[in-house]
């Protein structure tokens, strides 16, 4: 017993003057990672940053399986907050009072103005984009080119119609012109946001709307963009290869017919492009915007969705000496050529940054960049939807693509749940 | 009976025996227990600083939402169906692989098995059997009911979860029904034999009075599990076709962690918690009075 007491006093005496003698340079930061898929590559560019910066340590936190806000909320309650969090939009608005703010660091000025207004607040920047990802509907080239007989340029599809007639064409052949991904997130969040995002070019125009939403005054169903967007839909949904069973389908059979080449068009983000390639190394696809109207010229039908989630820094549990050195982190991955070589190599992610001196080689990634710099992006408007919202708008658009339900539905619906969710 | 001398020599041996349980359940589920019934009746919502005492206000949100009756409702039906179907095929294939039949050994094992598989893991599994099996299956034979995927339809999805429920729970059920039928003493049946009673009379005059305490277990064991699973709702359906097969679990949990209401949420969890104890409650309440000894 003697000897047990003896082996805590010595470890109690060791961990302290560890504490006592520890060099003030060391700093250890945490660093949430909620993408799961690529842990591994997030914990290579913490190495090539620690091999510079040896007086500073990040350890990882993986999301194991816990939504965001789960996970937040039991960090920060126990304490234990993560230096550095990777947050989506509606976790940025139950915390943006937690984080530090970045306004004046050198990696915040190098981000696009437009890809910040979600996390400005009272003109004080809370977080900074992670990676451009883009929504719209993905093409086959190889599919549609053998479908047609001619050389196929996204471009070409300017509106509803251009693309009515590709598929009529396309219908004719062997291959099925168009799929349908029956997953409520696709439908709910990634598809609705471009609904909400055509209604106006303008941001105060947008915001306005949602106002209306969340007050159940919004009028869908005689809304042009509402029904443009639902048009388009019924145009899919008609083409759709899995027609007599639209919820049969799973994501995974989805990825299949488009990595080998059986479908022409799909309606997804480029972040299933790395599922793709892996079935298919020769698959030839990009994405395209969604039209939702015969006009050429209207808003939306020559612009795709940006999406990205946000890194934001840890303002009231982190001492400063770790949010210090998190801001030296984002410096150097995304201001300096080592950093921004490992953005790029290492977590394949696409720069929502200007000047950045290395550059996308996977043609998705060149596609969303020359999208940004033509400034033809539409907004992810989901972000700013209320908590859960998301899920209910994918279970009404299950309900239409499986034929259970009208249109008239679909926006009452809309209309019920913007009510019932902003109220509670 | 051996009896410590000193108190201080009894109270070494309850520390040794009986204080680190104590202490682990008062850490592990008592203090997380009391601790989330005074959280639901604050505004908390994971991320305030000020907490503020509300009272029953979220439990009266809770008790306004209609998804969350719905998702009871559709819950308790699936209860019934799990709870009865479950007992009742275990209690078969208990009788069979007590019959004495060749093999009977390798069967018990192979009725346990799906018991071990996780309840994740066995979802995927079924949605894959499901999917594409059964429609498989279905189109080649030409049986129409098997040739429509089970999982889009909110009716036939909400069986697949009571049918790989049954199938995953009454392996485990078999084993403690096993257990009751071997428990009955062997002169009993032989002196059934010899007054002429038929097989079935000595099922329900005999082996069903005997069996009571096995029920007693199995039907709470059942009903505990089907109120509160998550991981084969999860896996299998994901609450899908349109949110008609979440389950109350799924319900609670999505309510406080997706649609973010963390107070109304945990409300929602007592008053769950409330009624399955007094279903179990009622259930060892009522089967204990009825059972016999046999002497």
């Amino acid at each position: 017993m003697k000897k047990f007491v003896g082996v805590i006093m010595l470890m109690a005496f060791l961990v302290m003057s560890v504490v006592a003698n520890g060099a003030p340079a060391k700093v250890e930061i945490s660093f949430l990672v909620t993408k799961p898929e690529i842990v591994t590559q997030f914990r290579k560019t913490f190495d090539a940053y620690t091999a510079t910066h040896p007086n500073v340590t990040i350890s990882t936190i993986p999301l194991s399986g816990q939504t965001i806000y789960e996970k937040l909320t039991s960090l920060y309650a126990s304490g234990n907050a993560p230096t550095i969090t990777m947050v989506g939009g509606p976790e940025f608005t139950a915390f943006k009072d937690k984080f530090l703010n970045v306004t004046n660091t050198k990696f915040a000025k190098a981000a696009y103005d437009w890809s910040l207004r979600r996390t400005t607040i009272n003109g004080k920047i809370y977080a900074v984009p992670t990676t451009a990802e883009d929504i719209g509907i993905m093409y086959n080239k190889t599919v549609i080119e053998a479908a047609t007989g001619h050389k196929f340029d996204p471009a070409s599809i300017k509106s509803r119609k251009d693309l009515r007639e590709l598929l009529q064409k396309i219908s004719k052949t062997k291959y099925a012109p168009v799929q349908l991904t029956n997953i409520d997130w696709l439908l709910g969040s990634h598809m609705t946001s471009i609904l909400y995002a055509d209604m106006s070019k303008d941001y105060d125009e947008r915001q306005r709307i949602l106002g209306e939403c969340a007050k159940g005054k919004f009028d869908f169903m005689h809304n042009n963009t509402f029904n443009g967007w639902m048009d388009t839909f019924d145009l899919l949904m008609s083409y759709n290869m899995h027609k007599g069973s639209p919820l049969g389908n799973t994501y995974e059979d989805d990825q299949l017919a488009m990595a080998k080449n059986k479908v022409a068009f799909w309606v997804i983000g480029n972040y299933v492009y790395p599922n793709i390639i892996a079935m298919n190394p020769d698959a030839k696809v990009g994405i395209m915007p969604y039209p939702i109207s015969d006009n050429p010229g209207d808003y939306g039908n020559s612009e795709i969705t940006l999406t990205h989630s946000f890194f934001a820094i840890d303002g009231v549990q982190s001492s400063k000496s770790q949010q210090a050195a998190a801001v030296d982190f984002f410096n150097w991955l995304l201001t300096t050529s080592k950093g921004q070589k490992s953005y790029i190599d290492t977590l394949v992610f696409t720069p929502v940054y200007k000047g950045f001196s290395v550059h996308p080689s996977n043609p998705l990634a060149q596609e969303i960049v020359s999208y940004m710099k033509k400034g033809k992006t539409l907004e992810r408007m989901s972000d700013y939807f209320p908590a859960g919202i998301t899920g209910q708008f994918g279970a009404v658009m299950q309900r239409y693509l499986g034929g259970v339900c009208t249109r008239k539905d679909v926006a009452d619906s809309f209309k019920k749940y913007w009510l019932e969710m902003s109220s509670k | 009976m051996h009896k410590e001398k000193t108190k201080q020599k009894s109270f070494g041996v309850f520390a040794l025996f009986g204080l680190l349980p104590l202490l682990a359940f008062v850490i592990v589920v008592m203090i997380p227990f009391i601790s989330g019934l005074l959280l639901s009746l604050t505004n908390w919502n994971g991320v305030l600083d000020s907490i503020k005492f509300t009272g029953l206000h979220n439990y009266a949100v809770a008790i306004h939402d209609s998804d969350f009756w719905a998702s009871m409702k559709l819950t308790v039906i699936y209860v019934a169906f799990v709870t009865i179907l479950t007992n009742v095929l275990a209690f078969f294939l208990a009788s069979l692989v007590t019959s004495g039949f060749k093999g009977q050994n390798l069967c018990r094992m192979g009725y346990f098995t799906p018991n071990l598989i996780g309840g994740v893991i066995l979802g995927f599994i079924w949605q894959f059997i499901f999917t594409r099996v059964f429609v498989f299956a279905g189109q080649a034979l030409g049986i129409s009911l098997l040739a429509e995927n089970w999982l889009t339809q909110p009716q036939t999805a909400l069986w697949t979860l009571i049918i790989v429920s049954v199938w995953q729970n009454a392996g485990y059920m078999m084993l403690i029904y096993v257990a009751g039928l071997m428990g009955i003493d062997q002169s009993l049946i032989e002196a059934s034999q010899i007054d002429g009673a038929s097989n079935w009379q000595r099922l329900l005059k005999l082996k069903l009075p005997l069996m009571v305490p096995a029920f007693t277990i199995t039907l709470f064991l059942t009903l505990r599990r089907a109120f509160m699973v998550y991981d084969v709702n999860l896996s299998l359906t994901k609450g899908g076709p349109y949110n008609s097969t979440q389950l109350i679990a799924m319900h609670v949990y999505n309510d406080a962690f997706v649609n973010q209401n963390l107070g109304p949420g945990q409300a929602k969890a007592f008053i769950l918690f409330a009624i399955v104890a007094v279903i179990a409650m009622l259930q060892v309440y009522i089967l204990k009075s009825k059972e016999v000894e046999s002497l």
